[in-house]
């Protein structure tokens, strides 16, 4: 399981990376795994404000659906157009070309809040191997 | 993933392929190889694959009254069917509900009940339950699931693929036939032509003890044109491709086979079977819902379980819905009532929230299948 050192993560399996006053918002190699075969991605509009853990659109694989939730409050500045094309380079690269938005960050205190990647590795671990 | 799990005889083939396995209906059981569920589905559509099917359950009868015993069980008509025949039935109960849908087998000196791996315990009690009531002559049931493992090879080049292996001719067999034959060295095994996906190919029932060395001689046999191994995700997009019913979705004890989508296995002429007045009398009475098949705009995927409105009020509920690979569109199937069931009428799906335009589609919705 990658879990890039340079990101920060969600429980929901969210990471974001910090790029200046930006952050960059995609599901983690665990999360895609997970879902399977990744079939459409819906990503809210250039503009639109979003409020830390609340769902800002989903993921639809072709055995499930998923949410996403924001890791931080801020503003969308950017999103990828290249997963509506294909949609399976989430699959194929999620921390990096399968990169989901780009958003301005109102707080940034929230991203200390969110999991280092060694907590991040620990909660994956424990839902790998429990049960 | 829990001990208790059940594993089928190819358990160690699904790890040595690097299967994700998951928690079907107690079994460990394979979803998908590391191929993905899309590729895995185009590979049974355009040429080979190879499922562990073993989970189902096997249950052999015997003794002269196995034919009119099985017979009185199932919608369809055994007695009808000859020696080396296969049918697809309902066994239903006496209020004409769905305990399960099988496939049965008509073979020389018995007969061999296939049913699905959700609802094992239970059909076994039925049939036990209903050979001691048996007063016909007598018959024994026997469980061989696990003695038996099962195979099924899927796609439009399975039989070029298999046909070196097989030592008798597989011409001789159509759709919904079988025969027993020596394949790969391994004898008495069961080849019968039928499947879950639209495609031609054959279920095979073969010893527990030898279902790893025919496991590897078919994905041998089919590696030049790209045999693989193929997970239960696939399975699932196939069937539903083909409409094809799945117990726990579209049938259930509270569906009866009529509204469930498979009154075609439903023979009422024949003389007596379990169910058969209940049936009677809701075909009598009109049913009061049937399975549609229906295409959704955009790409918010219908769900199982999700809600279905016309005009602004709910007239029903999707039973199986998702992402079907070779329509690249997400599609569903669903119960509404029969005055909304027409190709063309316009429906809605809740989708989370959000009130999706869906229009009914003639049933299969995949067109091309290759089976006979």
């Amino acid at each position: 399981m990658n879990v890039p050192q340079d990101c920060r993560y969600t429980k929901e399996h969210e990471w974001v990376r910090v790029e200046g006053d930006i952050v960059l918002v995609g599901i983690t190699d665990y999360a895609q795994s997970a879902l399977g075969d990744i079939v459409f991605v819906e990503l809210p509009k250039v503009g639109v404000k979003l409020v830390a853990e609340q769902p800002f659109g989903s993921v639809e694989a072709v055995k499930a659906v998923s949410d996403l939730f924001s890791p931080v409050n801020g503003e969308v500045v950017e999103i990828n157009a290249a997963i509506g094309d294909d949609p399976t380079v989430v699959n194929k690269s999620p921390h990096g070309d399968g990169w989901m938005i780009k958003t301005k960050v109102l707080d940034a205190t929230q991203i200390d809040q969110l999991l280092s990647p060694a907590d991040y590795e620990k909660l994956v671990a424990g839902l790998a191997g429990g049960h | 993933m829990g001990g208790n799990l059940k594993r089928t005889p190819l358990f160690h083939e699904h790890v040595n392929h690097q299967a994700k396995l998951v928690d079907f209906n107690q079994w460990e059981m394979p979803v998908q190889y590391p191929t993905g569920i899309l590729r895995e589905h185009e590979i049974v559509r355009t040429a080979v694959g190879l499922f562990d099917v073993s989970h189902m359950g096997r249950f052999e009868v015997t003794g002269p009254g196995a034919v009119p015993f099985v017979h009185d069980l199932i919608t369809n008509d055994l007695e009808k069917a000859e020696p080396g025949q296969l049918l697809y039935a309902a066994m239903c109960r006496e209020d004409g509900g769905v305990l399960d849908d099988v496939t049965v087998y008509r073979m020389a000196d018995r007969v061999m009940v296939v049913a699905n791996a959700g609802n094992l315990s239970r059909i076994w009690d039925w049939m036990e339950t209903r050979a001691l009531a048996w007063v016909g002559p007598p018959v024994e049931v026997n469980d061989r699931s696990t003695e038996l493992a099962q195979l099924a090879f899927q796609g439009p080049r399975a039989e070029e693929v298999i046909r070196p292996l097989v030592a008798a001719d597989l011409n001789t067999i159509g759709y919904y036939r079988f025969l027993v034959a020596t394949v790969a060295g391994i004898k008495d095994v069961v080849v019968s032509r039928n499947g879950y996906t639209g495609e031609d190919g054959f279920e095979i029932y073969v010893s527990s003890g030898r279902s790893r060395d025919l496991w590897r001689a078919l994905l041998h046999a089919g590696e030049s044109i790209g045999a693989a191994p193929i997970g239960l995700g696939a399975r699932d997009t196939l069937r539903l491709e083909m409409c094809y019913c799945l117990y726990g979705n579209e049938l259930n004890l509270d569906v009866s086979p009529l509204e469930g989508g498979i009154g075609w296995t439903v023979k009422m002429k024949k003389t007596d079977f379990i169910g058969k007045d209940a049936l009677a009398a809701q075909k009598a009475a009109g049913l009061t819902r049937s399975i549609v098949g229906f295409a959704v705009e955009g790409q918010r995927m219908p769900r199982h379980g999700q809600a279905l409105f016309v005009g602004g009020r709910e007239v029903g509920i999707v039973t199986s819905g998702g992402f079907c690979p070779s329509l690249k569109q997400g599609m569903g199937l669903g119960f509404v009532p029969p005055a909304l069931s027409a190709v063309g009428t316009e429906l809605e799906v809740d989708i989370r929230g959000a009130k999706v335009p869906a229009r009914v589609v003639e049933r299969p919705f995949y067109k091309h299948a290759s089976h006979k």
